[in-house]
């Protein structure tokens, strides 16, 4: 017995017999339903003997179209044309069923369809139309026994010639015999899918979104949407037609990829491509490149197999064995573990690697290639950990040699030896330098570089602000007209101008010059434009007379602060002004004989708040006289008026300006306002205990605990760790356990911190940070980041916890401590503990051991 | 695609003047307004290899894996487009996809 026989067998001994014709219909409708199309014959087929009931009759050919479809979708053509003829068989007054028509006409048996066709009268027009849009495609495709058989007017035959024209003059680029064969097409045509397929064929290259307005009006059950599918999908984005094309069936792919203009090589390397997935392995990948580096190029090959090396190095070196590469150079060897330390975003690394790659060209020389070339990937290298981690902008200039700033600035000057034309990295030497207020080496560098570049703006801006810090305003005023000569409408540079004559100005002022600082003055005015700026000029030309002839210049004076609102806003501008010509506020004022204005309203409030700001951040001090008139000033101020945002900002100024008292004032209005937040409780308790927090009280303390576990829950840690560092601060025995019972609980209580502790430390600092925090001597703090990146934060991490420990042994022996304290990693909950009688840090403990994080 | 000089269509031995040149005629061909996606490949691919030091920099510290389109493009780089032979035709239209 063969198996399909074993198979049918055992189908019918599973089909119960015994069952009523209602549970049979309901299964097999079940069945139907579920497209378990054999599973619905069965039971249809079986009622149907019973009983040819139409309505089994017509289930019984519904599950029949199903399976016949089934089994022409995976190109079992001869079963599913069995079913259709099985479906035929069931009687004339079945109705007719395209698909069938379409299996017959691709598997060469037109007669049958003529035939069908041939039954004329008995088929709706609508159904006609369809076989004879079948019957066309079939023609088109080079069928001509459908020609044949049909009557010489039949429209399939009638304008099939046509047809057949325009497909040739197509395919033979011929587009006007193409456009005139498909003109002599009517609409009614059965051709008529065919001619929307041509005419957006001929649109496809250049006009692909014509085409696709074409395309779209073939429907999907026309003989030819197969055809306009494939169409359809050379008209997709690159991303999508190469994801399409994965699904497309051959034929589709190829035709679809002819339109696009892919070679066939490309298709063949495409389908090798996609058999790796869709995130190929590399050393998958490596293969392929290195089996096609001839037509890639065996370079390109070389250089981008290197990079797939990146991955897994250094292991992944035996991949290239494992594809038949040759082994790395040392020069790539070199390359590829300072690009493997990238990944590892260890800076020290980067810059010792780099630095390794660098020294290996540096002992090469120009016999091995281009020295242009050589020199600009020394100098390259040079500076990669510069431009990876922007290092100088966030070194500390102070840390001395040993930091990572003075090595990379080291070797960026090294790198314009090999590469002196790189304009970036003088700036980047000299903004660095101007931090470090190295003025020698300033001048130096922006010598070279404007001898390089004299008329370029970034440059002239760095000698410009060289001057200005050497307060060498003559020539930056000199400075910044050229740079207004290269663009005139720069106003930044023209804000620079006028600071640079008023500081001149100044200069002249203070050498009683008062001449040459009118004429300093006047040109500055030229240059003016914004209304604070000329306000700004005003007030010092003001003065300028005040000081030449006070009879005179006071009215004027008080004329121009009356002009500019007469609030606080505009005495204070007046006061500073004052200020910087060495009139102290208290003298100026008594001899226009005014007085400090109050705040006369929210408007004057912020904008004062913004002219202090501004003052500050130009390097400016409030001096004591000044701060005590303003805390007058500011008594009245209308705080209440002031947005949460507002208050920050305003709360914060007054910080930077030491006005802890008003502080205090404005802080407690916010607290009333938006009660308990974080950030008040932080500045009220600053406010109230500035510069020593020794004498806070157990409220106080508890306050900012409750502050403390706010933030933390809001997970604002900005304001957590600055209150940490406070509460920190607090604790009179930072390193070791109390002296005095109770013993140290966990959190806050433990001064020395466990590996783990120093680990999240780490991660949430980042490890420079970090060390800093524990207060560090430098060369320790060098060994440890040396450790980190030989053995791994978590060796790190041990050692410096057994450090701490045994230095918190010391501390509670005879030596006294080198260094502060270490902080607690991240903001733990609130804890009682803590209490009036251990506060009272000794003067160190005020200092802040280690470094104070910016919150504002 | 990722590759720079696959984006501006030049070799690897091209000059400063041969870069700007191909990113010229990129963006003739297609200004920002008729695909700003392939605009803004090209502006990043110039910018990438603008100078002979940018392009020493670009081979130096690229290290990202090629896409299989830059394997694609050049190892078969896309013709003109085509048009499909009678046959290709033919079997679409019996169903033969």
């Amino acid at each position: 017995m063969s198996k399909k026989t074993r198979r049918r067998a055992a189908r019918a001994k599973s089909t119960p017999t015994n069952l009523s014709p209602e549970v049979i219909e309901r299964k097999a409708r079940d069945a139907l339903g579920g497209e378990r199309y054999r599973e619905a014959i069965e039971g249809f087929k079986q009622l149907v003997k019973l009983e040819p009931r139409p309505a089994w009759r017509s289930a019984l050919a519904d599950a029949y179209v199903g399976r016949a479809r089934e089994l022409a979708a995976k190109d079992m053509l001869k079963e599913a044309l069995a079913i259709w003829e099985n479906r035929a068989g069931l009687g004339e007054d079945i109705p007719f069923e395209t698909d069938h028509v379409a299996l017959l006409v691709r598997m060469g048996r037109v007669d049958s369809v003529l035939a069908q066709l041939g039954r004329g009268t008995e088929i709706p027009p609508e159904q006609a139309d369809r076989l004879r849009c079948l019957l066309a495609a079939a023609y088109l495709a080079g069928d001509d026994g459908v020609a044949d058989q049909l009557p010489a007017d039949d429209p399939v035959v009638l304008h099939g010639a046509s047809a057949r024209a325009a497909l040739t003059a197509y395919c033979t680029g011929d587009d006007e015999a193409c456009r005139a064969a498909l003109a002599a097409i009517p609409f009614r045509s059965p051709y008529r899918g065919w001619v929307q397929i041509l005419k957006a064929l001929q649109h496809l290259p250049d006009e692909p979104q014509e085409a696709a307005g074409l395309l779209t009006r073939v429907p999907d059950d026309s003989a030819f949407s197969s055809l306009r599918q494939a169409a359809q999908l050379a008209l997709l984005p690159e991303a999508a037609f190469l994801e399409a094309i994965r699904c497309a069936g051959a034929k589709s792919a190829r035709f679809a990829c002819a339109l696009r203009g892919w070679p066939p090589a490309r298709i063949a390397l495409w389908d090798e491509l996609y058999q790796l997935g869709t995130e190929p392995r590399p050393e998958a990948l490596l293969r392929l490149l290195h089996r096609h580096r001839d037509a890639l190029g065996p370079d390109w090959a070389r250089l981008r197999g290197l990079r797939l090396l990146v991955a897994g190095y250094p292991t992944s070196r035996k991949w290239l064995k494992a594809a038949g590469m040759p082994t790395l150079s040392a020069e790539e060897s070199l390359l590829l573990a300072a690009r493997s330390a990238e990944h590892r975003e260890d800076p020290w690394e980067e810059q010792e690697r780099w630095e390794d790659y660098a020294r290996h060209l540096m002992r090469g020389s120009s016999k091995d290639g281009d020295e242009t070339e050589r020199k600009l990937r020394i100098a390259l290298a040079l500076r990669r950990c510069e431009r990876l981690g922007d290092i100088l902008s966030h070194a500390d200039p102070s840390s001395g040699f040993g930091d990572l700033g003075s090595i990379v600035a080291i070797k960026l000057e090294e790198s314009l030896t090999w590469d002196p034309d790189d304009r970036d990295t003088y700036l980047r030497l000299i903004r660095y330098y101007r931090r470090a207020k190295c003025t020698k080496d300033i001048r130096r560098l922006v010598t070279r570089a404007r001898a390089r570049w004299p008329k370029d703006m970034q440059v002239l801006e760095a000698d410009l602000d060289a001057a200005l810090d050497n307060g060498a305003f003559k020539k930056a005023a000199g400075l910044a007209r050229e740079m207004l000569a290269l663009d005139s409408i720069n106003s930044g540079v023209r804000e620079r101008l006028v600071k640079a004559h008023l500081a001149h100005a100044r200069k002249q002022v203070a050498k009683g010059r008062l001449d040459l600082a009118r004429k300093e003055l006047a040109q500055a005015a030229e240059w003016a434009r914004s209304a604070q700026a000329r306000d700004q000029l005003d007030l010092t030309s003001g003065l300028v007379a005040l000081i030449e002839e006070a009879e005179n210049g006071a009215p004027a004076l008080l004329d121009l602060v009356q002009r500019m609102g007469g609030g606080l806003t505009a005495h204070m501008n007046l006061a500073l002004s004052g200020e910087v010509l060495g009139l102290s506020q208290r003298k100026l004022f008594g001899r226009l004989g005014i007085e400090m204005q109050g705040v006369t309203g929210r408007d004057d409030l912020l904008a004062t708040l913004a002219v202090l700001r501004q003052h500050l951040d130009g390097g400016g001090r409030i001096t004591r006289e000044l701060g005590a008139s303003l805390s007058k000033a500011f008594a009245k101020s209308p705080w209440r008026d002031l947005s949460k945002g507002e208050m920050e900002g305003a709360c914060d100024t007054l910080r930077r300006c030491g006005l802890h008292e008003t502080r205090l004032i404005a802080a407690r209005a916010a607290l009333k306002r938006w009660k308990g937040e974080p950030l008040f409780v932080l500045h009220t308790f600053e406010a109230k205990h500035p510069g020593n927090h020794g004498d806070c009280s157990d409220k106080d303390i508890d306050r900012l605990e409750d502050a403390l576990a706010r933030a933390g829950k809001d997970g604002d840690m900005r304001i957590a760790m600055r209150i940490e560092e406070i509460l920190a601060g607090l604790d009179p025995f930072p390193l070791g356990p109390l002296p005095f019972a109770p013993p140290p609980r966990s959190g806050r209580g433990t001064r020395v911190p466990d590996t783990e502790s120093i680990i999240e430390l780490i991660d949430t600092l980042g490890l420079d940070k970090a060390l800093n925090a524990f207060g560090l001597p430098s060369e320790i703090k060098r060994d440890i980041e040396k450790m980190v990146r030989r053995e791994g934060k978590e060796a790190a991490a041990q050692a410096l916890a057994f450090f701490l420990e045994m230095l918190s042994g010391i501390a509670g022996g005879e030596i006294e401590l080198p260094f502060g304290g270490p902080p607690t990693g991240k903001p733990a909950g609130p804890s009682r503990g803590r209490s009036k009688s251990r506060s009272g840090p000794d003067e160190g403990q005020d200092e802040d051991p280690f470094e104070q994080l910016d919150l504002f | 695609m990722s590759d720079p000089y696959l984006i501006l269509g030049v070799g690897e031995e091209a000059d400063d003047a041969a870069v700007e040149a191909a990113y010229r005629e990129g963006i003739k061909q297609c200004p920002p307004e008729r695909d700003a996606q392939r605009f803004e490949s090209l502006r990043r691919a110039y910018e990438t290899l603008r100078t002979r030091r940018d392009r020493i920099g670009y081979e130096l510290f690229d290290s990202s894996p090629p896409e299989p389109r830059d394997i694609l493009d050049r190892a078969a780089p896309i013709g003109d487009p085509g048009r499909p032979d009678v046959d290709l035709f033919s079997a679409l239209l019996r169903g033969n996809g």
